[in-house]
């Protein structure tokens, strides 16, 4: 696992990764960030290689409210042109509190297979919030090498950060 | 962000640094002195507790801060069964992050426990954690995953985490181990 690159946002917007070397076997995202949206969550999102083709992304979500369980899926109806990737707080909480998660993106250089993305993630807020995990989709078989991450109601606050990783499989394992 | 060729510095080394592991049996488990030179912490644990009443949970803080009510959690759990969700707020510490079995479980029965600790020496912003928990005891069981939220910006320097009936009872693990890993961002 190489960290490949790491963005802490010095103003509200999105983050992108690009030119991602194809020479890893998976990747990973670990991120700690808030939007800008005027409620009190949000989520955030990844999509892949500029495509904003809706129907391509696809999101299984089983999350968890502190009260009750939900699994849904997104994406089918109506249809997303990015992938709902985890929970995250917004600027209307205190100024101190981020979200986390850790999105993983498996055989993302393939060229023959669409792409599986798993991650977890939450945020509590001390008497409210959200967690999940989350299977996604990319029904295209591209390889992958340029990510865009942001908010899905809103962009990423200030403070906002990622740091993209490179996961090597084993000659020994093939893990 | 453009992303740099690997022979880069940074990205020449590996992400995932240890720290310190600790292999116990009956004393307690804790990291002092946590250099602050990583973005994320991970900690992973496998082991049972020492208490003999029960199934017992994992407790956990930071910079020995148990006093302040500066905890909370919201925890999703599945038992084989049934789910439920369930929180925690205003908390002195986080009491359970999950079951650990105990001396009437099966013989050598242990739980796992993956805490990613994100952030962790930031001082801008309060500390999220994520621990995702499992243990399977032939027929019974339990699997959650728990964000917790520690309400300080001080950066981590210390860790304690426990068998949480153990620590109020004589013996604290039957074993276990503890590890602890650096999480290294692009630029560190």
């Amino acid at each position: 696992m190489f960290p490949l690159a790491t963005v802490t946002l010095t103003s509200n917007g999105g983050i992108s990764f690009s030119n991602i070397p194809q020479t890893f076997t998976h990747l990973q995202i670990r991120y700690s960030a808030k939007t800008v949206h005027v409620g009190s969550f949000d989520e955030v999102y990844i999509r892949f290689n500029s495509d904003f083709t809706a129907g391509n992304y696809v999101s299984h979500i089983l999350q968890a409210s502190g009260s009750t369980i939900a699994s849904t899926v997104q994406g089918i109806s109506p249809t997303l042109n990015y992938m709902l990737n985890g929970d995250c707080p917004t600027t209307v909480q205190n100024a101190a509190l981020f979200g986390a998660g850790v999105i993983d993106i498996f055989n993302y250089s393939s060229s023959t297979r669409t792409k599986t993305v798993r991650s977890y993630s939450g945020v509590d807020a001390n008497g409210s919030g959200f967690e999940s995990i989350r299977t996604n989709l990319w029904t295209q078989t591209a390889a992958i090498t340029e990510i865009q991450f942001s908010g899905v109601q809103q962009f990423m606050a200030t403070g906002s950060t990622a740091t993209l990783y490179g996961l090597y499989a084993s000659n020994a394992t093939g893990a | 962000m453009p992303i740099l060729p690997l022979s880069g510095a940074a990205s020449s080394k590996g992400a995932l640094v240890p720290i310190s592991r600790v292999k116990v049996l009956t004393s307690s488990s804790y990291f002092t002195n946590i250099p602050q030179i990583y973005r994320d912490l991970r900690v992973i644990v496998n082991g049972a507790s020492g208490q003999t009443n029960g199934m017992d949970t994992l407790a956990m803080w930071f910079n020995e801060d148990y006093v302040n009510t500066n905890w909370s959690q919201t925890n999703m759990i599945g038992n084989g069964s049934s789910n439920s969700s369930t929180r925690v707020s205003n908390a002195a510490f986080l009491s359970n992050l999950g079951p650990v079995p105990s001396a009437i479980t099966p013989p050598n029965t242990t739980g796992t426990y993956i805490i990613d600790v994100f952030n962790y020496s930031s001082t801008d912003r309060w500390k999220t954690f994520i621990v995702r928990s499992a243990n399977d005891l032939n027929g019974w069981g339990t699997v959650q995953m728990t964000t917790g939220l520690w309400r300080s910006t001080a950066g981590i320097n210390r860790l304690n985490v426990y068998p949480f009936n153990g620590l109020n009872g004589t013996q604290l693990w039957s074993s276990a181990t503890v590890s602890l890993y650096g999480v290294r961002a692009a630029n560190q």
